[in-house]
């Protein structure tokens, strides 16, 4: 009962965040800038709950935006499940408790994600960028995470705990 | 017979101590003797204690009765909350509708030559790169993949992609997006583009302006019909600037859209051209 009850919680989570997203970060740019509240929940439910978990979240996650807001399915899916995964395995060098591991992981997950993300969008698109405006719109949205990251940590933190807890589970997660 | 006369003269005693009684409490501001204090007292206080048991409970009385009305008078007044809540809501859906219905009139007048689908904006872009927008009509409506998307103020873009009942739209602010225009002024041919720098600001980056066209600050542009997605004549934006480069044919423009992308509520998707 456990393990759906926090499967229902995880999906709920998802959908929630993507509507945060849309409808509040977009409203809020800082400087022009939107932040990035996906990268914030899979680096950090990677980061709590492993590869595996972070994965899974950060494809469904992408999968959802892929379906409904991009140009091309399948971008932003394999964009957030490498970030889930990859948090997921630099997580076993860092302190779970550690509330800088967090922060620094999200910050340079965001530059890593978003120039991967960019670099994808320019090879399969006619997409037109200047690096310099392109480094510029990502510090500013990974600052702009690291911010997001500390005022959300501690239900990231409890969120991994629960999925934790109900992890030894056949079919969940 | 001593006796009878000593009952005699006790009754004759009683008789006169009685009016004695009598004639010395028969005056108006006469004082009351401790005696009759006392007596009074006796009976005073519990009657006091009577009274005031009665009063409450009669008062009580009224209080329970009250309580009733006002429960009744509350229940009426809740009852006439809700309806008038409901009113509320009404007018505001109606004063909401008149306002989408007044949008949809004036998208539709505002290009009598295109058979138009007026929908509504369901949320913008989510990302620092992209510009897709999705609205509420799909395939159900007849919107099909690139087909043009304007405003009353102009040009927003071209469907993407079509679910039943939803559409994706890239703008042309979308910096993998754009626009073959013309300036209305010279009527010389351009391309506008999406540019990840301008997007946020809602301009466009003129490029391929033809050698000796110098484009000046509020030149209109227009879309020009090339391309093949976005009919002739609708309103893309105006210059804000022109900058002269090295070489002539790399000088660049930008242009400022005519339509507000952050504030994008009712879009209309051009279905096809009225046929007269």
């Amino acid at each position: 009962m456990r393990k759906i009850i926090t499967t229902v919680i995880i999906i709920f989570i998802i959908i929630l965040t993507v509507l945060l997203q849309i409808n509040l970060l977009n409203v809020v740019p800082l400087f022009g800038v939107k932040a990035n509240l996906g990268i914030v929940l899979v680096a950090g439910i990677g980061l709590m709950s492993g590869q595996l978990v972070g994965g899974i979240v950060g494809g469904i996650y992408g999968l959802i935006l892929d379906v409904t807001f991009s140009k091309l399915i399948g971008v932003q899916l394999l964009l957030y499940t490498i970030v889930g995964i990859i948090t997921g395995r630099i997580s076993r060098g860092f302190s779970k408790d550690s509330k800088m591991a967090m922060v620094v992981i999200v910050f340079l997950t965001t530059i890593v994600f978003e120039f991967a993300n960019v670099l994808l969008l320019s090879l399969l698109q006619d997409f037109k960028i200047k690096l310099f405006s392109v480094i510029v719109v990502i510090l500013l949205e990974a600052i702009y995470n690291v911010i997001l990251t500390m005022l959300l940590q501690k239900w990231i933190v409890s969120l991994g705990e629960m999925i934790n807890k109900s992890k030894n589970s056949y079919y969940l997660l | 017979m001593r006796n009878k006369f000593l009952k005699t003269l006790l009754i004759i005693i009683g008789v006169i101590v009685l009016f004695s009684i009598i004639g010395l409490t028969n005056g108006k501001n006469r004082e009351v003797t401790v005696v009759e204090a006392l007596f009074s007292d006796i009976i005073t206080v519990p009657q006091r204690v009577y009274t005031h048991l009665k009063n409450w409970i009669i008062k009580d009385k009224d209080f329970f009765s009250d309580i009733e009305k006002l429960k009744e008078e509350n229940k009426k007044l809740k009852q006439e909350n809700v309806q008038l809540t409901d009113k509320m809501v009404d007018y505001e859906l109606l004063v909401s509708e008149n306002n989408v219905l007044k949008e949809h009139l004036k998208m539709e007048s505002a290009y009598p030559d295109y058979e138009v689908v007026v929908a509504e904006v369901i949320s913008g872009s989510n990302s620092n790169w992209e510009d897709v927008i999705l609205i509420n009509k799909g395939k159900n409506s007849g919107i099909l993949p690139n087909m043009a998307v304007i405003t009353t103020e102009g040009l927003v873009g071209y469907v993407e992609s079509v679910s039943d009942d939803t559409a994706k739209i890239v703008s042309i602010i979308d910096a993998g997006n754009s626009v073959s225009g013309r300036v209305v002024r010279t009527r010389d041919a351009i391309v506008c583009m999406g540019s990840s720098l301008l997007r946020e600001n809602g301009r466009l980056k003129a490029t391929y302006i033809p050698l000796g066209v110098e484009l000046v600050e509020g030149d209109k542009i227009e879309t020009s019909g090339m391309g093949g997605i976005y009919p002739k004549g609708i309103a893309i934006g105006e210059v804000t600037s022109f900058t002269v480069k090295k070489n002539p044919s790399e000088n660049e423009a930008i242009i400022d859209t005519f339509v507000d992308f952050n504030r994008l509520e009712t879009v209309a998707v051009i279905i096809g051209e009225v046929k007269i």
